[in-house]
């Protein structure tokens, strides 16, 4: 027997004894569509599995995985290495930038062959009335309305430079970038900021100011890696190399496309283009397709797993350290207030606030910092629970009990944990209720889950694909609350189960 | 057998004991009698340790109750309270023998002892499978009793054990009590505010009145010779007695 479950504990290893290059992206289209093409490169070179880390947060969190391991490679842009991850004054080339990234055990290399700049744009048709030509004609119209994505906004890189460089007047808000384009495009807003190779370009009619002092630096496309990749797997990499110049720009504007406004998934986009080996033409898309297959797609098993695995994980440590935490309140009511208040306020704090400092504080992204955080969410009813559980008990019982003789954790465990179970346990169905929708931010951090479909709908702006994964996650939250009646039924004791005391006569 | 020895009790500026003696007897049963608040249940659970005297000490049988033995000395007494005090998520058995299971005691021999306490106090066996929200007062009762005789402990404490009942079941409970008591030569405290009660049961009568005795001794004591006019009137306030049942 023992045997037996030996060997069914190496064979997982053994499947994955073939190694697995892990491929992060960006949360938007480009960024999705170039990781797919690099994973498929990766898997048609056959040495090993690929895993694309779809949709990270920001670039923050996507080059701490890569330095920490989690990810192998990601396609990133020369110009946001040099000023964001590098923070150097002035753009530099792929050799200076190599210098720079060596000792941090990274490299850049395999140019895509395309540019994908900043800039700014407003509807063609306003701009000709106002005569905006260039980003410095803006300055003569201060009463403009400008929003611009939150990363563009915050980066060194990014407006604050842009502004000093230019002098402009404007205070722009923060816009997501896969919803800006509508907003201008209903009059709410007048002037955006825009990827060179956006789809949306073209068909909105708009038309990109141009950058006369030369402010945006070159942002060539290219894969940012781990410098023992190549080493590791040379097929892979050779596989890789392949793809340097092999995207033009229009190419790229021409997949943004279909992605974006044809609704063909990033996984055709991709295999189109590596089954034509960028020859013209994506060839035939299928559209996304209806909202009962989006749900169902390929990956539906894949993510409701890793949906389960976070919400349980983090529901069993919170059990774990919740109950004897909202023992120990009831058993020292001076203690009480201020270990319910301390885990009252971890429920305060914004929840993406709580996953940054956890990548910060832990040193990685993925599952770990999700479950954590999902653990530490999951505190405060369990605690609070138990805690009134346990003070609902009648005194006389609790002094029965003492009266009796039974040491004190014979007494917890026989008597009132058993009496406290109805509480407890209602606790524990909240906390996992509630995890199954905080778990939808794990995305944000490269854990799965149902949030991935939900982030990559909001970076395309595609509803049908955010309902994708909120509908499933819904379901789920319904299934678990089903689950725990079901468990209360079999796990409360019978003589608690409400039959009702008879009132004496 | 029992001995307080000087203990008192306040909470905050409220005097619920003043320092008090009293020696129970071996194998005799006193009743704790008085007032609502007048103290005759603080001193029923400081025997017991539930209540931790401010001043004095507690003595059972020459030792003298700490923190240390309490847990040791908790199984020789046995505890009745009104309602029962019933663990509402076990069975009436599963209640008896709680203890007994917990200190590994011969199942065998818990068995046997189940038998014989359900014949002592008259309840079928079956009953005692059934949950205490499915049994009656009486029956309640009976189990708790059940329960605190378990380990067959010297001593018995009891708090209105029958105040919760209605006055038939009631009257029949204590004749059955008082044969029980009788049977096993326990010391025996119990308190009651029902005077009938208190001279139906007790070898010895104790009559507190806010937080002091005021007098100790046989029925026909407080009877003939009241140490006070409100001694007289308490037991004036009753229906008429016959002394020393």
């Amino acid at each position: 027997m023992r045997r037996i479950l030996l060997l069914l504990w190496l064979l997982p290893a053994l499947s994955i004894a073939q190694g697995t290059v892990n491929v992060g992206s960006k949360r938007f289209t480009e960024s999705y569509i170039l990781g797919e093409i690099v994973a498929g490169t990766i898997r048609r070179a056959g040495e090993a599995h690929a895993a694309h880390r779809r949709g990270m947060g920001n670039t923050a969190i996507v080059f701490a995985a890569l330095k920490n391991g989690t990810v192998d490679l990601y396609p990133e842009y020369t110009g946001t290495i040099a000023f964001e991850l590098l923070g150097r004054g002035r753009a530099a080339d792929l050799a200076a930038l190599n210098r720079d990234l060596a000792p941090l055990g990274l490299g850049v290399a395999v140019p895509l062959g395309f540019d994908n700049s900043y800039a700014l744009a407003m509807l063609e048709s306003r701009a000709i009335s106002l005569g905006i030509r260039t980003i410095s004609d803006l300055s003569r119209h201060p009463h403009l309305k400008l929003a611009v994505s939150q990363e563009f906004l915050n980066r060194r890189d990014g407006w604050p430079a842009l502004r000093s460089a230019y002098g402009l007047p404007f205070a722009p808000r923060g816009l997501d970038h896969g919803l800006a384009y509508e907003a201008l495009a209903a009059g709410r807003i007048d002037v955006i900021d825009v990827y060179s190779t956006d789809a949306k370009v073209a068909k909105y009619a708009l038309r990109v100011l141009a950058d006369n002092r030369g402010f945006f630096p070159a942002y060539e496309a290219a894969l940012l890696y781990r410098l023992d990749l190549p080493q590791r797997f040379p097929r892979t990499w050779g596989a890789l190399r392949a793809l340097e110049g092999a995207i033009p720009a229009e190419r790229m504007v021409s997949m943004n496309a279909a992605a974006e406004l044809s609704g063909a998934t990033f996984t055709a986009v991709a295999d189109g283009f590596l089954a034509t080996a960028g020859a013209a033409g994506p060839g035939a898309m299928q559209g996304r397709g209806s909202l009962v297959s989006m749900i169902f797609a390929a990956d539906f098993w894949r993510v409701t797993l890793e949906h389960l695995a976070l919400v349980f994980a983090s529901l069993a440590l919170s059990v774990a350290a919740g109950i004897p935490l909202g023992v120990w309140a009831a058993r020292a009511p001076r203690c009480a207030p201020w270990i319910l208040a301390a885990v009252g306020l971890l429920q305060t704090v914004p929840s993406l606030a709580l996953l940054a400092f956890l990548i910060a504080a832990m040193g990685r992204i993925g599952a770990a910092p999700a479950i954590v955080a999902l653990f530490l969410y999951a505190l405060l009813p369990i605690v609070r629970n138990t805690v009134s559980g346990l003070a609902d008990i009648p005194a006389p019982l609790r002094e029965s009990a003492e009266a009796l003789g039974l040491p004190g954790r014979a007494r917890l465990r026989l008597i009132e944990l058993p009496l406290a179970a109805r509480a407890i346990l209602a606790g524990i169905k909240t906390s996992a209720v509630i995890n199954v929708g905080m778990a939808t931010i794990a995305a944000f951090v490269g854990a799965g889950g149902y949030g991935d479909r939900i982030v990559a709908g909001l970076a395309v702006n595609d509803h049908r694909l955010m309902l994708a994964g909120a509908l499933p996650a819904a379901a789920l939250a319904l299934l678990i609350q089903g689950g725990f009646d079901w468990l209360e039924r079999r796990a409360v004791p019978t003589g608690l189960q409400g039959r009702g005391e008879r009132t004496t006569k | 057998m029992i001995l307080l020895d000087q203990v008192s009790k306040t909470y905050g500026t409220q005097v619920a004991l003043a320092p008090t003696t009293l020696e129970f007897a071996a194998a005799r049963t006193a009743a704790l009698i008085g007032p609502s608040g007048c103290g005759k249940s603080t001193l029923l659970r400081m025997i017991v340790g539930l209540v931790r005297p401010d001043s004095g000490r507690v003595v059972i049988e020459t030792e003298t109750l700490t923190a240390s033995n309490l847990e040791r000395r908790r199984h020789a007494i046995g505890y009745v309270i009104q309602e029962g005090g019933l663990f509402p998520h076990l069975t009436a058995a599963g209640n008896v023998t709680l203890l007994a299971r917990h200190l590994r005691r011969d199942p065998g021999w818990i068995g046997k002892r189940l038998g014989a306490l359900a014949e002592l106090v008259g309840i079928p066996r079956t009953i005692l499978e059934r949950f205490p929200g499915d049994l009656s007062g009486g029956q309640r009762q009976r189990v708790s009793l059940m329960r605190a005789l378990m380990l067959d402990p010297p001593v018995l404490l009891l708090d209105e054990p029958l105040g919760a009942l209605d006055p038939v079941t009631r009257y029949g409970l204590q004749e059955e009590l008082k044969r029980i008591f009788d049977q096993l030569g326990k010391t025996v405290v119990l308190v009651t505010h029902d005077m009938s009660e208190a001279a139906h049961f007790g070898h010895t009568l104790v009559l507190l009145k806010e937080g002091r005795v005021l007098q100790q001794g046989p029925l026909a004591d407080l009877l003939e010779r009241p140490a006070d006019r409100y001694v007289s009137e308490f037991i004036r306030a009753r229906r008429p007695l016959a002394a020393g049942a």
